[in-house]
């Protein structure tokens, strides 16, 4: 080998090493990190409970999990001193609500209002989710079904059972922009087997708009609001109106309480699409709460 | 060309000695465990990865937090959601070496104490950390263990006073990769 060849293989040699020595001596953090495979992540807490307020979030129960929640509306806070700001009306809703599956949750209710047992499924096919398989919103549906308990009003008609029912479908699709922002739209259809004159609609369709926004670890600020398309409300037996809410969500350890300000007394479809006659700028406003109380039945 | 030849080969022998002593996994079991009187919660993440580089004992490990599993749905939302904070610190790292790597023989299966020390970073803070553990070279492999106890609040990971008798001070980190050579 000629010296000068020599000289080349050995400057090449070192640079071979110095090269080496980089990469030995490069973050072994780094090299765990590039190795790593892009998991799947799924977007969670996109509302803290079950409920926007009045109407169904996107969440369930997950599998094994059982929510009692205990609904209040009070009365009309224009009622005065004379009502105690509506807070001598009670309204109430208990409801029982499981988790089935993870993707699967049941529930059955009753109300003051109208003497209503309801009972609903609702299931989630689709996650909001990012990484491998990102999906860039979640997606449920409820069904939900309302019996009306009051007497019948006029005991010289023939009632049947089936009067008594009321029906309504939900598309539910939402996303959470960041930890600290969710919207949701909800395509709503409520079905009334009986109604109170030929004039009111036995179908409504509405579309509801649903927000939340965290403002704490623990605290988010929510609003709500379904546009109900109805005929000239002049035309109906009653004028119903739009149910708007806001409210804070609050959230220790297993509960979740939201504290709600609405024009609707109806806790329930069929009651705040159906039936909302409050108006928020005559000061129809009721104040009231969900409590959330969360068991675990099943041990994952 | 004959030193293109021996250039190449060179070049080559460099290229396998690459990687060469380190040992990898992407399935370490890390858990944690928090014991009060009224209640005791742990949680195990099945996916941590980490690297051993048995030439100078350098240690890396990359834990993806929202893989804890906790035997509640709802403890496990909290966890992520309000304590640790995932979407805003989707990782919590290890970056340290074995102090005493001398003392381990990767080419004789048996048990080795070892002492690590590092920097772990949770939540977004960053400390300086020190743990007793042990190394086991097997025929294939080797499995690095530990257990040591950590505090949440180090890391300004808050608990607010409702929970405070339910959740440790301190919790009991479990620590066990079992790597494979790469």
């Amino acid at each position: 080998m000629k010296p000068k060849s020599i000289a080349f293989l050995l400057s090449l040699i070192v640079v071979v090493m110095v090269q080496q020595a980089e990469v030995a001596g490069q973050d072994l953090q780094q090299m765990l990190e590039d190795q790593m495979e892009t998991s799947t992540g799924y977007v969670t807490a996109t509302f803290k409970a079950t409920r926007i307020l009045n109407g169904h979030s996107i969440e369930r129960m997950p599998e094994g999990q059982l929510d009692f929640r205990i609904s209040h509306r009070f009365g009309r806070i224009n009622g005065g001193a004379y009502e105690f700001f509506g807070l001598d009306q009670a309204n109430i809703h208990l409801s029982l609500e499981y988790g089935v599956m993870d993707w699967l949750m049941v529930g059955l209710g009753r109300g003051t209002f109208e003497k209503t047992v309801d009972g609903f499924v609702k299931i989630s096919p689709l996650r909001q989710s990012a990484g491998k398989n990102s999906f860039p919103v979640s997606i449920s549906w409820m069904s939900g079904a309302y019996i009306n308990g009051l007497r019948w009003s006029d005991p010289e008609l023939e009632y049947h059972f089936k009067h008594r029912m009321e029906y309504a479908h939900q598309l539910m699709i939402a996303r959470k922009f960041g930890p600290r922002f969710s919207l949701q739209l909800t395509p709503s259809y409520l079905h009334r087997n009986l109604v109170e004159t030929a004039a009111d609609p036995n179908d409504l369709f509405a579309i509801g708009a649903g927000s939340r926004l965290k403002i704490t670890s623990r605290i988010s600020l929510n609003a709500e609001y379904f546009y109900v398309f109805t005929p000239d409300p002049s035309t109906l037996s009653q004028p119903i109106y739009d149910p708007l809410s806001f409210g804070v969500d609050i959230e220790t350890g297993g509960h979740v309480f939201q504290l709600i300000f609405t024009n609707s007394v109806g806790m329930r479809e069929n009651g705040f699409l159906g039936q909302t006659t409050g108006q928020w700028l005559e000061g129809d406003i009721h104040f009231g709460f969900n409590i959330s109380r969360v068991f675990q039945l099943k041990k994952q | 060309m004959k030193t293109i030849i021996s250039a190449a080969g060179i070049m080559l022998l460099f290229q396998v000695m690459r990687g060469q002593g380190k040992y990898l996994t992407n399935e370490g079991v890390i858990s944690f465990y928090s014991h009060t009187v009224i209640e005791d919660i742990t949680a195990v993440n099945e996916k941590v990865s980490a690297v051993i580089d048995s030439e100078n004992g350098e240690v890396a490990i990359i834990v993806i937090m929202s893989e804890f599993q906790f035997e509640k749905k709802l403890m496990q939302e909290h966890f992520n959601e309000n304590y640790v904070e995932s979407e805003k610190y989707p990782k919590a790292t290890f970056s340290g070496r074995i102090s005493n790597n001398g003392e381990v023989d990767y080419q004789t299966p048996g048990e080795y104490e070892v002492r690590v020390e590092g920097e772990m970073t949770i939540h977004g803070v960053t400390r300086e950390i020190s743990a007793d553990g042990t190394v086991e070279v097997e025929r294939d492999g080797i499995t690095a263990r530990t257990k040591f106890m950590l505090n949440p609040e180090d890391y300004d990971i808050k608990i607010p006073r409702v929970v405070r008798n339910n959740i440790a001070e301190r919790m009991e980190i479990t620590t066990e990769l079992a790597c494979d050579p790469i």
